[in-house]
């Protein structure tokens, strides 16, 4: 999918690194992620914490703090986002590129109302201001679902509840029209009922405007209504990639069939978890070789030596993986 | 906000009542007046009776206290036995006003200079800017008030006397005739009260920006496309200001009450010393006429503050 005058991706990655330099060494956030976003296209990125999901985003928008070293390339509409001057990349945020954070509960400031934090996103990159953004920030609250926007827009954080801050923060984000939404964990804070809900608004809002998205979660099962394609990190690679059918039906990496079976399914007769054995690994202390190698029960020799190449394995579909094609398929797995 | 202005007053007026009883009592119960006399070989025993007369020494201390509340609440705050008998009143406010002549400058200085350093160390954190002011603060906490206020003593006393015109110790530090004499008097006592609560504050505010500038709404704000100068003016300063107006107003109480040490080391006749002295002299009428309008300060500042408060952040509010 790419954009149908020009054939180019809307955002194109290639060998994003990021670390950051601590006392102890530098740390590897993210160690080479690459992927194209068509216009309109939804994408999730999906691993534990510590996989590099969020950092990856941040960067992308220079937010990270200025000991994080960035390299690799991101081509957002034509032009390269790193090492891009502040300036412009302050005329980029919340206007082309606009991020929905994880904790509605602090990411609003609370000394200012609700409406002022919206109309702000406008005012800043001078679409709108005084009266009119605040009149437009009640229509954007009243497009994302809150009741009685007229009045709740000069409520402060503290008197919305929890899933109603999380819809007002994608009403923020949308105030611009921007072309890329980045979801970092939006509804992690969230009650699972309310979680679907916010959900169903993002869905809706994306209809709307056309926006694309990058979805960051840790949740599987939130991925599977709201994504097209689906980046599995770990350890701050790429470990899969794929359409939502390809990593949810055919998962071909030990990691990403490990994710799925420590999850609940409806359709699934056993009753029993399987977890997957170990923690994560320290950035600081990457093991040699594959890094999911050391919890992997599939891991031989190889895999304690050199990291293994994203490897296609069917159309728009790869995995990382030395033993690729030791690992059995899903359906033997799972069944 | 009015009605809870009033309540606070109101309230603060059991905290004076026990204020005042702890301070006469302790000051009542280790002096006697009486003591002065006891040396004296040509006293006479109406002078006995006279002191015992004024304080009602022949009455037990609750009593004492009682009567003294009776007369400051009439206009009467005594007689400074200590001061040559002028009466209190005077003294208190022409003392008042050279504590305010101090302590003013020194407060707003202070004021001024700590937040600046404070938020530059903050803004600069770990680039050389925030070392200097770190390692600066760290000499001021290190420092005595007397050591610090000493060696501008000698500085600029012995060294070069030319600039203050301060002599060492010189009997009357305070000089009023011009608004120049003034500001040559007033410099050396002024740095010396800044200087080392200067290092506190700076360290105070420079944590207290910190811990806003890594909160998640800044973060939002940069994500919206704010500048970062308007982050920092917009969302970063009002927030930092909540823990901040608690230091001003911690330092006002200190400031406007007086110092012992500065006022001594620069002959500054202000609060401090008197203070001192009545207590030392057994001079309970004075004791207590300060020692009331330091309380009263205190609490005033805390209700100040707390107004504050509820003017910068919108989830306190008082009705």
């Amino acid at each position: 999918m790419a954009d149908v005058k020009t054939g180019e991706p809307l955002l194109s990655v290639k060998d994003l690194t990021v670390s950051f330099k601590t006392k102890k060494g530098m740390a590897a956030a993210v160690r080479g992620v690459s992927f194209d976003l068509a216009a309109g296209e939804s994408m999730a990125i999906v691993g534990e914490s510590g996989s590099g999901k969020s950092v990856s985003s941040l960067a992308l928008l220079g937010l990270l703090p200025r000991s994080a070293e960035i390299t690799g390339s991101a081509v957002f509409r034509g032009e390269e986002l790193i090492g891009m001057s502040d300036k412009k990349l302050q005329s980029l945020r919340g206007r082309k590129i606009a991020m929905i954070f994880q904790d509605p509960m602090t990411a609003f400031n609370p000394l200012f109302t609700i409406g002022d934090q919206i109309a702000e996103a406008m005012e800043v990159h001078g679409l709108a201001s005084g009266k009119e953004a605040l009149s437009k920030s009640a229509d954007l609250l009243e497009m994302v679902g809150v009741p009685e926007p007229g009045r709740r827009i000069h409520q402060y954080p503290h008197e919305f509840s929890g899933g109603m801050r999380q819809r007002a923060m994608i009403a923020m984000a949308i105030a611009n029209k921007p072309d890329l939404l980045i979801a970092d964990e939006p509804t992690t804070a969230l009650d699972v009922t309310i979680q679907a809900q916010v959900m169903e608004v993002l869905a809706d809002i994306r209809g709307e405007t056309g926006a694309a998205m990058i979805l960051i979660t840790h949740d599987l099962g939130l991925v599977a209504g709201s994504a097209e394609r689906v980046q599995v990190m770990y350890g701050g690679r790429v470990f899969e990639r794929g359409t939502i059918r390809s990593i949810f039906y055919d998962p071909r990496n030990p990691y990403t069939q490990g994710l799925l079976s420590s999850m609940p399914r409806v359709d699934n007769e056993s009753d029993r978890l399987v977890p997957i054995v170990g923690t994560p690994p320290s950035l600081l202390a990457m093991p040699a070789g594959c890094a999911f190698g050391p919890r992997c029960q599939y891991r031989g020799e190889v895999c304690g030596e050199r990291p293994a190449e994203l490897a296609e394995v069917g159309i728009d579909h790869a995995s990382r993986c030395h033993k690729g094609a030791e690992i059995p398929r899903w359906s033997e797995v799972s069944a | 906000m009015f009605i809870f202005a009033v309540r606070r007053i109101v309230t603060a007026i059991p905290v004076l009542l026990v204020a005042t009883f702890i301070t006469f009592w302790a000051t009542s119960a280790v002096s006697n007046p009486l003591d002065r006399l006891a040396t004296c070989q040509t006293c006479s025993q109406q002078a006995y009776d006279r002191l015992i007369d004024l304080y009602d020494l022949d009455q037990p201390i609750p009593q004492r206290y009682v009567s003294w509340i009776g007369d400051f609440v009439t206009g009467d705050m005594g007689q400074a036995t200590s001061q040559g008998e002028r009466p209190v009143s005077e003294i208190f406010w022409e003392r008042g006003l050279n504590t305010i002549l101090l302590a003013a400058p020194a407060f707003v200085l202070l004021t001024i200079v700590g937040a600046v350093t404070g938020v530059y160390s903050a803004l600069r954190q770990y680039k050389f800017g925030d070392y200097a002011v770190t390692s600066v603060s760290y000499l001021g906490l290190a420092m005595p008030t007397f050591f610090f206020g000493l060696l501008l003593q000698v500085v600029f006393a012995i060294w070069i006397p030319q600039w203050f015109g301060v002599k060492p110790f010189w009997s009357s530090g305070m000089h009023l005739e011009s608004p120049y004499q003034y500001l040559r008097s007033v410099t050396l006592p002024v740095l010396t009260l800044m200087f080392v609560l200067l290092a506190g504050d700076s360290r105070f505010i420079r944590a207290a920006v910190l811990d806003i500038k890594s909160a998640d709404y800044i973060r939002t704000a940069r994500a919206k496309g704010v500048s970062n100068r308007k982050v920092i003016t917009k969302h970063l300063f009002r927030n930092a200001m909540i823990p901040i107006v608690t230091l001003w107003s911690l330092n006002a109480a200190a400031l406007f009450s007086g110092s012992i040490i500065t006022e001594t080391i620069f002959s500054w006749p202000g609060y401090g010393r008197l203070f001192l002295d009545a207590a030392f002299q057994g001079d309970v009428d004075l004791t207590m006429a300060i020692a009331l309008a330091i309380t009263v300060l205190v609490v005033l500042m805390n209700l100040l503050a707390d107004l504050m408060y509820g003017v910068l952040d919108p989830r306190i509010r008082y009705d």
